[in-house]
């Protein structure tokens, strides 16, 4: 579940999330992580009116090899519109994970909006104490590069990252969550 | 923690792949169907080379009657893509030494039968041991026939309807007295009907009607319900007669010089694949395909087990643009033929016109003898059309076919010498030309390559050959060398090459003047489990187009310029388990020529779920992004069942589809697709009658199966 807001009085986005996700096994001893997340899109603009529009995401991790895992992820598989042919960001990821030592993870990925050239992003997570991740990444179609640190205790699991892009500057960003 | 991984990944990694995972043959038979077949072989088709509906047929029925190892001749195994006819007489002759092969993973210990090979072979093959019956000797060398009453109470058979219709019409639907349209709806038709009896006895009918074709009962124009009616009834194996097929058939002789209607294999992923051919001979059609068959009465005999005779003819009708009679030339005032048209699409008035404009009538034969390790024959035929054929007075079309009569021959042979296959075949055109191919294969346990060389005067004229070819149809005008190896580095991996260069001594339609080229490709595949594979290809082809390049005065003339077409492609495939299948695909070209240069991408992921044993989901979404149609990417898409497509996406845009499959009860089979692709920054979408309106193209397709008797 989750909520965002963007913007001022004169023009305002809104969204709204519900996601859900299991694993499955089809009789095997392998685990597949599936999920679906639908996503409200509202805005408004004064004078202009309003509009809204539902998004249906979808996503997949599966481990293909020990330490090796594959994930795949779509947004907008539905095609919303706020206004007719003019369909918000449709995008697909297909990346791997990959457990190169007990405490550093490299994740790579493609990632491709359909109005956009494809970016290749690639990453790295040290985990110096099993409670405490440290992460960096760079991302290609522009250049960016990201930073970030998290905190994992129990089901509880915040994150803090920015992203560094030669015109935007620093983006920062947050995040807070809770597993069961 | 890392050391263990290490171990254990070492460990898995050194297992046989195959034995590893399931050693129950029949549980592996379910996860692998025939798209994962006919995918490399048609993966890169263009959609004007070949006919690849009747690769799936072909392929579907095979895996809807596994061969029986224990039993099958050589000649039936080599029909199976992954097996070579030297691999097929490798098995027959380890079973003859060593006995029957008590399950399937027994084959591995046939030299050249890789894990690989055997999981893409698996699907139609089956190990029964010989029953009483089969192993009974039988002493005439001829198979005997059946009796009448054993093939009545053995039938078998099935009933298939299908309708697709695309949900985003182009302008030729419209409703508009102005200009041309499209005669009738936008539905496609299709119904088979077969029933056969253990491969020897068949009867089947095809009934189709494509989008935009009318359906309506007009004897005047040749058409009875459905536009195209194709059909035969035919017999196999009764003592001497080894085939015999009334009505629809195609045939196919040595490498395919002079005769090769149906199937063939051209450049694809599979490097060494079935280059080096071996003709089925006279085979029954019955399918949707409206151009690459024979009309008529055709047999081969077997005069004794190693010499067999055929002969057919043939009358039919093609579709034929006519030119103004020349009073000059012929007195009747008949009027020539100057293209034929190979579409089989009847929806304009212009289509309509040439429908059945032209009969071929044709006469032919052929002798073909095995002795031990040695193959070889000849055949002849005579083809006659009921008017004269004038090509149009184009420098490109000087040297193609003219006149009402042809007569062509040609004469094949292979030999053999495990581990080496010689083959070729050389032709005389009716021109008086002799062109042909020659070739040779090395199969040893880790190493395939082949050396394949072809050489078809511009005035090699092959009415209905169908050789190994860059452009793979026209037998003629063309010289090249191909050269393909194909390495099993490890276990887990393979590196398979192949290059090509190719050379056009006379002017082809669009290009002006003698061109050359040249076609490579890298394939990488690595196979760490049985159930997980990868790939990568990498292609690089340079050929000349034409284009008008400016002289020294300034002046444009018709020249050639080279464009080359770079790609690298990364394929995943991933068998989660029986239930579910992953595949990723990341592609990107690049196109150049000296004056321009674009990029294509494709990205998709396809899942292939499978929710209960009766019911069966595949879905892809793509992503695709091209400058322009010359950076266009191909991707093969599974389809209804006998359908086939492999669309080419240009522009930037998104695709998806579902093709469900539902079988309620074993003998009745429902599926069900629908399809989508949205471009982006297009009002419009196509050209002339097919321009549409909007950003979409939708279509849906439905299809009923029935089968019986089994």
């Amino acid at each position: 579940m989750g909520a965002g807001t963007f913007g001022t009085d004169a023009y305002r986005e809104v969204h709204l999330n519900a996601g859900y996700a299991r694993a499955f096994s089809f009789r095997t001893s392998r685990r597949l992580h599936a999920g679906v997340n639908l996503r409200y899109y509202h805005t408004r603009v004064d004078g202009y009116g309003q509009a809204g529009a539902l998004g249906v995401h979808l996503g997949l991790l599966v481990e293909v090899l020990p330490g090796l895992d594959f994930g795949a992820h779509a947004t907008n598989v539905n095609q919303p519109a706020l206004v007719e042919d003019d369909s918000l960001p449709r995008t697909l990821a297909v990346g791997l994970s990959y457990e190169a030592e007990r405490r550093v993870r490299i994740v790579a990925d493609v990632f491709k909006d359909v109005a956009f050239p494809l970016s290749m992003r690639g990453g790295l997570e040290v985990r110096p104490v099993e409670v405490f991740q440290v992460r960096a990444g760079v991302a290609s179609n522009p250049t960016r590069f990201t930073a970030g640190a998290g905190v994992s205790v129990g089901a509880l699991q915040a994150d803090l990252a920015a992203e560094q892009h030669q015109e935007l500057g620093w983006s920062p960003a947050a995040s807070f969550g809770v597993q069961w | 923690m890392r050391p263990v991984y290490c171990v254990l990944s070492l460990v898995l990694f050194c297992a046989p792949p195959i034995y590893a995972q399931d050693p129950e043959p029949s549980v592996l038979r379910d996860t692998v169907d025939v798209d994962s077949s006919v995918e490399p072989v048609v993966d890169d088709l263009e959609a004007d080379t070949g006919d690849p509906t009747q690769i799936a047929e072909t392929l579907t029925e095979l895996a809807a009657r596994p061969l029986n190892v224990n039993t099958a001749t050589a000649e039936d195994l080599a029909r199976i893509p992954a097996i070579s006819p030297l691999l097929a007489r490798r098995i027959v002759r380890h079973r003859e030494v060593e006995g029957s092969f008590v399950t399937l993973d027994a084959l591995h210990a046939v030299t050249g039968m890789t894990a690989r090979r055997l999981l893409r072979a698996r699907p139609y093959l089956q190990a029964p041991l010989r029953s009483a019956e089969a192993g009974e000797s039988n002493a005439s060398p001829y198979p005997p026939a059946p009796s009448l009453s054993t093939v009545v109470s053995n039938l078998d058979g099935a009933v298939m309807q299908r309708v697709e219709r695309r949900l985003d019409l182009g302008r030729g639907y419209s409703e508009d007295s102005t200009r041309t349209t499209f005669a009738g709806s936008p539905v496609r038709l299709t119904t088979r009907i077969k029933v056969q009896h253990d491969r020897r006895v068949r009867a089947a009918v095809t009934l189709d009607k494509d989008p935009g074709e009318v359906f309506t009962w007009d004897p005047a124009q040749r058409t009875y319900g459905f536009d195209h009616v194709s059909g035969s009834f035919a017999l196999r194996d009764f003592g001497r007669l080894q085939s015999l097929v009334i009505g629809d058939f195609t045939a196919a002789f040595g490498q395919g010089v002079a005769l090769w209607r149906g199937i063939a294999f051209g450049k694809s992923r599979a490097v060494v694949g079935s280059l080096s051919r071996n003709g089925p001979g006279l085979v029954p059609f019955a399918s949707t395909e409206e151009n690459r068959f024979f009309r008529g009465l055709a047999a081969t005999v077997r005069v004794t087990p190693s010499l067999s005779i055929s002969a057919f003819g043939s009358r039919r009708t093609l579709d034929a643009t006519l030119g103004t009679a020349d009073p000059e030339a012929s007195a009747s005032g008949v009027r020539p033929a100057v293209t034929i048209a190979r579409s089989g699409l009847h929806r304009t008035p212009s289509e309509i016109q040439r429908k059945d404009a032209l009969h071929e009538t044709v006469w032919g034969g052929a002798v073909r003898g095995t002795w031990d390790a040695f193959r070889a024959g000849g055949t002849l035929y005579r083809s006659r059309f009921d008017r004269p054929i004038q090509p149009r007075d184009a420098p490109y079309a000087r040297f193609d076919f003219a006149g009402d009569a042809a007569v062509m021959a040609s004469l094949f042979a292979t030999a053999y010498l495990d581990p080496f296959t010689v083959f070729g075949e050389v032709g005389r055109a009716p021109t008086g030309r002799y062109g042909g191919i020659a070739g040779a294969t090395l199969e040893t346990a880790r190493t395939d390559a082949v050396l394949l060389g072809r050489m078809y005067p511009r005035a090699f004229v092959s009415l209905h050959g169908y050789a190994f070819g860059e452009r793979n149809g026209a037998t003629q005008n063309e010289q090249g060398l191909y050269l393909g190896v194909q390495q099993q580095v490890a276990e887990t991996w393979s590196v398979a090459a192949y290059v090509d260069q190719y050379r056009f001594p006379w002017l082809r339609f669009g290009v002006p003047r003698p061109s050359a080229g040249l076609d490579a490709r890298l394939v990488v595949e690595h196979t760490p489990r049985p159930w997980v594979e990868q790939y990568l290809q990498l292609r690089s082809e340079t050929r000349d187009i034409g284009a008008d390049l400016p002289d020294s005065g300034g002046r444009r003339l018709a020249g050639l310029h080279p464009e080359t077409r770079r790609s690298v492609r990364w394929h995943g495939s991933f068998a989660f388990s029986r239930r579910l299948t992953l595949a990723t695909r990341l592609e990107a070209t690049h196109v150049s020529t000296p004056t321009a240069a674009s990029t294509g991408l494709l990205l998709y992921q396809d899942v292939r779920y499978t929710p209960a044993s009766r019911l069966q989901l595949d879905t892809r979404i793509a992503l695709f992004d091209t400058d322009d149609f010359a950076a266009r990417v191909f991707a093969y898409e599974p389809d209804l069942l006998y359908a086939f497509s492999v669309p080419a996406f240009f522009g930037q845009g998104q695709r998806w589809y579902l093709r469900a499959r539902y079988r309620p009860h074993a003998a009745l089979t429902l599926e069900a697709k629908y399809g989508g692709t949205r471009f982006d920054n297009v009002t419009t979408i196509g050209s002339g009658l097919n321009e549409t309106p909007g950003n979409r193209l939708r279509e849906v397709g439905l299809q009923v199966r029935w089968q019986f008797g089994r």
